[in-house]
């Protein structure tokens, strides 16, 4: 179920807030593990039981690993069960039409002959939950969690639906205190109201109209320097919006439900380095990277040259986390290039001793670059893009016609509002916090009448809009 | 948060989210229906039955069929926007998305699979049946507003801009697999060039051309037709004459937008068509028993069965060469559709000497229901899964 539908905000969020409200506490982890299974299998009601043999063999194998006098060799082996479990449902389902495919490539350039490739479809955020549920078992073994008694508890989460599709990716301790105990106010709920709107909104009024922009460049055949850029830039906007107003909406659901869930974006295009953007931008997964493969595999304590290898090694894991494909292996390459040369530079950008206008937009275009083979559908294509956005690939003629529907009114006020918004550093959580003080007087009530206008808007757009579901769905 | 906003914030919310639902269910009881979302219980939940759910929701809600007119009313008076079918060009022209979107976007072939069908492939596919039973096959890409008036789009674009390579691509293809085809693109551009103006070929609000377009587009199609050696003895006598017609035409762009505003200020437009008329004054008539055969579109439907009617492609086409002619139209279906309605009508292909095939050129990309193979005779072994043309990936079976 997408957040952004009619099924969700008008049937299955009132039923289960009115659900959740009417039990007593403690049936509602029970509760929300129910709806959060009819929530992830609403979309392909058979990837639950994937949803749930991972959630058990998980629960198992930390109960193995903490039961009194185990020993460290079925500690370890109950660790490793749980991550051959969990990077085998990702290997099998995310990455082994991607294996295949580059195995029949292979065969035929060596004339080997070709094979059937196996059809496998991925489930949706399969790549989210079962980093979760891996920091769970990881956590319990490094002795930095403390195992969970009831089983409902566990499941509740990894099945919670407010982030259970497209994070934020939350670490177990963070949540095992409010599993056993959250509390809940009038306050939390209308700050969770608050944050869900905005983000709805940034979503349906922001992120899709920009994506049609960006798709209408990254589909013309020779759009042009100007129309290329363009383009692009109306990616970084649909994608930060897109995904920013997810987690802006999960962590809204969060708050309805009695959960805080930590912050994902922190205005990432004002970044003024690489180093700087992978800090703001989709904390939760660079966090969780740096605590669970960055750090194990040495960190920076090995010298610089590991520290230069780990940093390549993650960022190509972490594009390979994205996606199945070679443009995210060569965007995660690029990052991890770019992160190198920043780290050898003493963890600043080449271009520090510029004014900082300038470094943060020395910081974006790079960003934009990387922004290519991110949404391009095949490398060819990702070349071609980014030769038209350096006049290396002539333009034809209609790409007049490209420009003419880019630089539409209603594209240029989209565009515009997107780069008021990135501009300024209005962030959906700062603005929440600020209509969360206690002030008094007209404005408090008309920064506060923002988010409901802005719902209202979003909602009445979205019945204009056909089916579009979030980008990071796809991971 | 102070307390009172935070309860006004949280009861405005809650309001929202709950009168729907609660709205929906009481108007559909009073109603004497059963509420849509009962439909979740009617089935098990697998994938299908909730999908159908969702749209059954979409399609029934009062709350959406509200909102949605205050919506694109808003847009449109902010900013002008009539919605995504519809661009927005110079001097009050407006055009149809996919027209110029078929312009922009790279030429099917060589793109990776080709999951909506290889249009060459079943082209010849279909000519060759045809042939089978001694029927020759006379392809019409019909060019889109934009392909012809690309400098109404932009003006970074002349006149003369070559924008459709695409459609060129197209023919010379067919060309190679031995299918006859008319080049209308051509033909306009040619009266543009003549014109010194937009040639009033195209409507301006509208995705279809002109009276005069169609006029035009079927003088250069009964040049054609009149060199097949089966004509001189098909045309008799002069049976037709014709005589002006106009029309007030409000622009489909514009309708398709379903903008309230939109349709208010956008005037109609007038449009001077050719009526034809048979010898005793009677509007032109489709004969099923003609040697010709005519598969079209809305450029076919447009005048024709429309107001002022018998003046669109077929009628002139008809009085062009002073012979009826029996057609199948559908709108926006001519790259299957047309072609399974004649399927299911073979009788209409007895006597036949020649089909021509008219269809917008944004179908070869955009076609209603893709390129599918079309067994005309399947109880006879005919090649009806057309081999792919050399390069393209094999067509599924239909």
């Amino acid at each position: 179920m997408v957040f952004t539908s009619h099924i969700f905000l008008f049937y299955f969020l009132p039923a289960v807030i009115l659900g959740y409200y009417v039990l007593p506490q403690r049936w509602r982890n029970g509760f929300l593990t129910l709806v959060s299974y009819v929530f992830y299998g609403w979309w392909k009601p058979w990837f639950v039981t994937l949803m749930l043999a991972s959630t058990l063999i998980d629960y198992l194998a930390v109960r193995v690993m903490a039961a009194p006098g185990a020993s460290p060799r079925r500690r370890k082996l109950a660790l490793l069960a749980s991550l051959v479990s969990n990077l085998g449902l990702l290997g099998v389902f995310k990455y082994a039409m991607f294996a295949q495919g580059n195995a029949l490539a292979l065969s035929e350039a060596l004339g080997l002959g070709s094979f059937p490739v196996l059809e496998i479809t991925l489930p949706i955020g399969i790549s989210f939950y079962t980093f979760q549920t891996m920091s769970y078992s990881i956590d319990v073994y490094r002795g930095e969690a403390t195992p969970v008694r009831r089983f409902g508890d566990f499941a509740c989460f990894v099945a919670l639906f407010p982030q259970l599709v497209a994070g934020p990716i939350v670490r177990f301790q963070t949540l095992a205190n409010q599993l056993r105990e959250r509390a809940h106010s009038f306050e939390r709920f209308a700050s969770g109201v608050a944050l869900f709107s905005l983000g709805f909104g940034k979503k349906i009024l922001l992120a899709n109209p920009v994506g049609e922009l960006a798709d209408a460049a990254f589909a013309a055949d020779h759009p042009g320097a100007l129309a290329a850029w363009f383009g692009i830039v109306a990616y970084a906007f649909q994608i930060y919006f897109d995904f920013s107003g997810y987690s802006d909406m999960a962590i809204g659901l969060g708050r309805m439900f009695g959960f805080e869930f930590p912050k994902n974006f922190d205005s990432p295009y004002h970044s003024q380095s690489i180093t700087e953007f992978w800090r703001r931008w989709h904390i939760s997964l660079s966090t969780w990277l740096r605590d669970y493969l960055y750090l194990p595999l040495g960190g920076n304590r090995l010298g610089p040259r590991r520290t230069y290898v780990n940093l390549a090694l993650v960022m190509l894991l972490g594009g390979l986390w994205h996606g199945a494909h070679w443009q995210f292996v060569v965007w995660g390459a690029y990052h991890g290039l770019l992160l190198g040369a920043e780290r050898a530079l003493g963890k600043s950008s080449a271009y520090r001793g510029l004014p900082k206008p300038l470094r943060i937009a020395l910081t974006f275009v790079l960003v934009l670059i990387s922004w290519v083979p991110f949404r391009a559908n095949t490398l060819t294509e990702a070349g071609h893009y980014l030769g038209a956005m350096f006049g290396l690939r002539e333009a034809g003629a209609p790409a007049a016609l490209l420009m003419a529907q880019l630089l539409s009114a209603h594209s240029l006020l989209i565009m515009a509002i997107c780069t008021g918004v990135v501009a300024m550093r209005t962030q959906s959580w700062d603005f929440v916090e600020a209509i969360s003080r206690n002030e008094p007087g007209v404005r408090a009530w008309a920064r506060l009448a923002v988010a409901p206008a802005v719902l209202l808007t979003a909602v009445a757009a979205m019945f204009t809009q056909a089916f579009n579901p979030f980008l990071y769905f796809q991971f | 948060m102070a307390r009172t906003r935070t309860i006004a914030l949280t009861a405005g919310f809650l309001g929202l989210i709950f009168a729907p639902p609660v709205g929906q269910a009481i108007v559909e009881l009073r109603e004497g229906e059963r509420p849509v979302i009962a439909e979740l219980f009617a089935g098990a939940p697998a994938e299908a039955h909730l999908r159908q759910l969702e749209k059954s929701l979409d399609e029934a809600s009062s709350l959406g069929s509200h909102l949605r007119p205050w919506y694109q009313v808003l847009k449109h008076r902010l900013t002008g926007d009539l919605g995504h079918k519809a661009l927005r060009g110079r001097e009050g022209w407006l055009f149809y998305q996919p027209d110029v979107k078929y312009l922009l976007e790279p030429y099917f072939r060589g793109q990776g699979p080709l999951p909506e069908g290889d249009p060459v492939a079943v082209i010849r596919d279909f000519k060759e049946q045809l042939a089978s039973r001694g029927i020759d096959l006379l392809v019409v890409p019909v060019p889109g507003k934009p392909s012809v008036l690309p400098d109404r789009v932009s003006a970074a674009l002349e006149r003369t801009s070559e924008v459709n390579g695409n459609t060129r691509r197209f023919l010379s293809e067919l060309r190679e697999a031995g299918v006859e085809t008319v080049d209308l693109q051509a033909a306009f551009r040619s009266r543009r060039e003549a014109a010194g103006d937009d040639g009033a070929l195209y409507l301006r609000t509208d995705t279809h051309w002109t009276g005069e377009g169609a006029v035009l587009a079927a003088r250069r199609l009964a040049e054609r037709v009149r060199r097949y050696s089966w004509y001189e003895g098909a045309a008799g006598e002069r049976r037709y004459r014709t005589r002006e017609a106009s029309v007030m035409r409000r622009g489909d762009i514009v309708t398709m937008s379903g903008v309230p505003s939109a349709i208010e200020t956008i005037p109609e437009e007038l449009v001077r068509c050719r009526q034809v008329v048979d010898a005793d004054g009677g509007l032109y008539r489709d004969l099923p028993e003609s040697p010709v055969l005519l598969l079209g579109d809305s450029f076919s439907r447009i005048y024709q069965s429309d107001e002022p009617r018998a003046a669109g492609l077929i009628a002139n086409l008809a009085y062009e060469l002073q012979l009826p002619l029996a057609s199948i139209v559908n709108d926006g279906g001519a790259s299957t559709l047309v072609r399974q309605q004649l399927a299911r009508r073979t009788q209409l292909l007895e006597g036949k000497r020649l089909v021509i095939w008219a269809f917008v050129e944004r179908d070869v990309r955009f076609g209603l229901q893709g390129w599918k193979p079309v067994a005309l005779w399947p109880e006879e072994p005919q090649p009806h899964d057309p081999t792919p043309a050399p390069g393209s990936p094999k067509l599924a079976s239909p």
